[in-house]
């Protein structure tokens, strides 16, 4: 069953810049919610606090009933929270298989030592383990690449590993970081299709930062529109479109929605 | 346990067959006290090290320090300890450096990079001086050499080099195999992870501190048995200044040369590093006469090295490891292979 | 407490902080425009100082023999950029690291080879008839080495700040695109970097060298400007003033008052504790540039 999530009064401060000034989003359990705004609008910066990685200077957290000061970043996957990064962060060193299996490493209990003496719960977690990754690679249809190292593979299929790498812990909740930059037309409709399939298969709830406007409007039951920091309107897809701050601030400025999305955003 | 033997499995088990079963029924001696004795200690301390600094990323200048401390740890258990019994000493040794390997690797935790590297220089400088100033490490002699007592495997004397030889082999076929089990599960992705963005891997919920730690700690206890393996059963007195920053160099040389986040890449550099001086007096000799002297040989070596060295990481960061498996029936030859390619990042 | 002693022993130890900086600034230039910790440092201070010594003892007057070694200097460091630094420009800042430490191995391997391996001595004509001051003995030498040091960092620190080169060194070292997008030409750039940091090592390894006369150790010596650069930061000139002093008065300090208690050579290994500890609370130094990760 997905996570609520609901932040309130976010400020977050680097130097002397402002990059959150109190912030306010409520997602409900179960939506597709995402979060857009032009270039250095503090989108990332606010996924970045909704996973733990900069804690805010003033305001709260509550995940599913549980509320936070800042939520502490290597108890995420134990909290249910997964997400992709802007930037792809796959472990190059690996293949697709191992990448996607170590979404599970916070489920592992069996010590390095029963692997090595190949004791028995170590060897049913490890078939487990394998099992899942196999599971998850045939819902991505990643078949083809799972032995290759993720270093040399097309920019697409990376994103679609690291989304396996998120989904194979079935989160409760799940924030993508721009996951459909740099795709081609087949490939966003392809990710999409994965997106709404993990919510109709786990009830994840979804948390998206995201350029294209085609994309968001399609997918998300609920927007929410930063602009400097400052959260300027917030509703269903709907209601955005027609928010006169919203169009002034981003979708007015029609080369916004027809830009192709960056492959690497310098700042977001 | 395995049901299937891959190929690689194969490979290394027939090797080690070999080499306990046929290559002991050589006549000469020079085999295993000048090369394949040595060259077991080294692999070792090669596969401890690259466990921490190819696997987590963790670049160590000071690895010799460690192969000192689980030398000198080895000699004071067996000369303190009477009746104590040769395996159980060099478990001891490798206890002892996995514990000093974890409390300077306290820092590396903060650390990366160069600074990580940098900071490594200090247990190398300080364990050198402290052996070197304080007889006690070296039972009274107040140079610091250590000379290796007389070794018993229960009731049998390990006297000859044949014996000296297997001994070794035996030692570092099982903590090899041991450390080919603990990559290829979980743990070594982790190591891996960590390595190559500890960020996500932080997010995932992989243990930072604690893989890390277990990194220090096994690398250190390998690097530790090496050490007593190179003073006991290879050089047989040591002092010291043997384990000196050259020699962290060329355990790094190994991994670097080898492939690092690779189990056979420590072997194979190992056997370059043993194998390259022998060959280079050798050609010396055939090519410049007597007048080829032991300083031109280190001179050469210390070039040729460097040059390999900056070839290898421009040209293949895999190292050796990389390009055996390219060879016919290279498969054969690829021990415990991870499918991993290895970085310093 | 002997104030008049320790007064000599902390200024000894001072003096010996400005050597360290010599060599840690050549460290620093190279870091401040290409982001490479070049492990060779020391390898190519022995190089150029044998090399100085040896064109000098062949009958080369001093001046010219200085030209000379500075030429092969600049020529040695725009071959180690073309060959060693750019192949790798893409890799992390470590495997540069690593292939620096590959490459003192072959600058201090050919040396021996070209130079041979014994000890050679440089007289520099400055007798070190030790100064009085006050009640306190100062060597002459070291305060000329003090003195050239300063003028040094002095010149660099105009050329960084004042002129349009250094301004150049440190865009090239900022962002390489965006240097190359303004139109700055870095092959151009790096050559005069190395050039400078050639003039610096040849300085250091001429003082150095003149110190302890020029042997292979000069390399290993090299080695503690490691901890400087830990403690000043890797790209500030003046952390590397600061962190060569605080090291050179400590590590004399120690050795003076600690070392006869433990057998000596403190200094062997004091630095790097010293930057050890160092870094567990300031990872970036003294002086350094916090980098702000981008996630």
């Amino acid at each position: 069953m997905g996570a609520a999530l609901a932040l309130e009064g976010i400020s977050l401060q680097f130097g002397g810049i402002a990059a959150l000034r109190d912030v306010s989003v409520t997602v409900n359990a179960g939506d597709i919610h995402s979060i857009i705004g032009p270039n250095g609008a503090g989108k990332s910066s606010l996924l970045n606090v909704m996973t733990g990685i900069y804690r805010p200077d003033a305001g709260q957290i509550t995940l599913d009933g549980q509320v936070f000061r800042a939520l502490p970043a290597d108890r995420l996957a134990r909290l249910g929270v997964a997400r992709s990064f802007q930037n792809v962060a796959l472990f190059k060193g690996m293949t697709v298989r191992d990448n996607i299996a170590l979404g599970l490493s916070h489920r592992a209990k069996a010590s390095a030592w029963e692997f090595v003496l190949g004791l028995q719960r170590a060897r049913l977690e490890a078939r487990a383990t394998q099992e899942a990754v196999s599971a998850l690679i045939a819902q991505l249809d990643l078949a083809a690449f799972q032995h290759r190292a993720v270093a040399g593979l097309p920019y697409g299929v990376q994103k679609r590993v690291e989304l396996a790498r998120a989904l194979i812990s079935a989160p409760k909740l799940l924030l993508l970081d721009e996951p459909m930059a740099g795709m081609t037309a087949a490939e966003k409709s392809e990710m999409c299709g994965f997106i709404l399939a993990a919510r109709d298969e786990w009830k994840t709830t979804i948390v998206l930062v995201e350029h294209d406007m085609g994309v968001v409007m399609g997918l998300s039951d609920r927007i929410t529109v930063l602009d400097h920091g400052v959260r300027i309107a917030a509703g269903t897809p709907q209601e955005v479109q027609k928010n006169p701050a919203v169009i002034e601030a981003y979708l007015g400025v029609e080369e916004v929605a027809d830009m192709p999305a960056p492959v690497k955003d310098l700042a977001a | 346990m395995m049901t299937r033997l891959n190929a690689s499995q194969a490979g290394a088990i027939g090797l080690f067959l070999v080499m306990a079963l046929v290559v002991p029924l050589f006549p000469s001696d020079y085999i295993f006290d000048a090369i394949l004795t040595p060259f077991l200690a080294i692999s070792l301390a090669a596969l401890g090290l690259n466990l921490l600094a190819g696997y987590a990323g963790q670049v160590s200048l000071g690895s010799a320090a460690y192969m000192a401390v689980g030398a000198f740890t080895a000699y004071n258990f067996l000369l303190r300890i009477p009746g104590l019994p040769l395996l159980a000493a060099l478990f001891l040794a490798g206890l002892v450096t996995a514990a000093f390997g974890v409390l300077f690797g306290l820092p590396s935790l903060r650390l990366k990079g160069f600074y990580l590297a940098i900071s490594t220089l200090a247990a190398q400088f300080f364990v050198q001086w402290a052996l070197t100033n304080f007889a006690w490490f070296s039972g009274g002699d107040t140079s610091g050499v250590i000379t290796t007592p007389p070794l018993f495997i229960g009731p049998i004397a390990i006297d000859t080099s044949v014996k000296r030889y297997l001994l070794s082999l035996f030692i570092v076929a099982l903590l090899t195999l041991i450390a080919a089990r603990l990559v290829a599960g979980r743990t070594g992705r982790e190591l891996i992870a960590i390595r190559d963005n500890e960020l996500a891997a932080r997010v995932l919920g992989v243990k930072i501190l604690r893989t890390k730690l277990f990194a220090c700690a096994v690398s250190s206890f390998y690097i530790g048995v090496a050490g007593a393996l190179w003073a006991f059963l290879y050089l047989q007195t040591v002092e010291p200044a043997g384990f000196d920053l050259d020699r962290s160099f060329e355990i790094l040389f190994v991994i670097i040369i080898g492939g690092l986040a690779s189990i056979r890449g420590a072997f194979l550099g190992a056997a370059f590093i043993v194998v390259l001086p022998l060959l280079l007096s050798r050609a010396g000799a055939a090519v410049f006469g007597a007048t080829f002297d032991s300083g031109l040989v280190d001179i050469v070596e210390k070039i040729i090295l460097g040059v390999l060295i900056i070839g290898f990481l421009r040209a293949e960061p895999a190292g050796l490891s990389a390009l055996i498996a390219r060879i016919p029936f290279g498969r054969f030859f690829a021990f415990a292979t991870t499918k991993t390619t290895g970085n310093f990042s | 407490m002997d104030w008049g002693f320790f007064a000599g022993v902390a200024i000894a130890g001072l003096l010996a902080g400005v050597m360290y900086s010599l060599v840690a600034i050549g460290f620093v230039l190279i870091y401040k425009t290409s982001g490479v910790l070049n492990f060779a440092q020391g390898a190519m201070v022995l190089f150029a100082a044998l090399t100085f010594v040896s064109l000098n003892e062949e009958g080369l007057p001093f001046w010219i023999a200085f030209a000379v070694t500075l030429a092969a200097m600049v020529v040695l460091g725009i071959l180690i950029e073309a060959l060693v630094l750019r192949p790798l420009v893409n890799q992390p800042p470590i495997t540069l690291f690593m292939a620096t430490l590959g490459l003192s191995y072959v600058i201090e391997g050919a040396a021996q080879l070209f130079w041979g391996t014994q000890v050679h001595s440089l007289d520099l004509g400055i007798a070190d008839v030790p100064l009085p001051l006050n009640s306190i003995l100062i060597s002459q030498f070291d305060l000329f080495c003090a003195g050239v040091a300063g003028v040094i960092v002095a010149a660099l620190t105009v050329l960084f700040r004042y002129t349009r080169t250094g301004l150049a060194f440190r865009a090239a070292a900022e962002d390489q695109y965006a240097a190359l997008n303004t139109g700055l030409r870095l092959p151009r750039i790096w050559a005069t970097v190395w050039a400078v940091a050639g003039f610096v090592s040849l300085v250091a390894g001429l003082l150095w060298g003149a110190r302890t006369g020029v042997q292979f150790s000069l390399s290993l010596v090299v080695l503690k400007s490691l901890p400087v650069l830990v403690l000043g930061g890797f790209d500030s000139i003046a952390g590397a003033i600061v962190g060569g002093l605080v090291i050179g008065l400590t590590e004399t300090l120690a050795e003076v008052y600690i070392g006869p208690f433990v057998g000596g050579g403190i200094d062997q290994w004091i630095a790097y504790v010293i930057a050890l500890v160092f870094l567990l609370v300031r990872p970036t130094g003294l002086f350094g540039q916090r980098s702000v990760e981008r996630v």
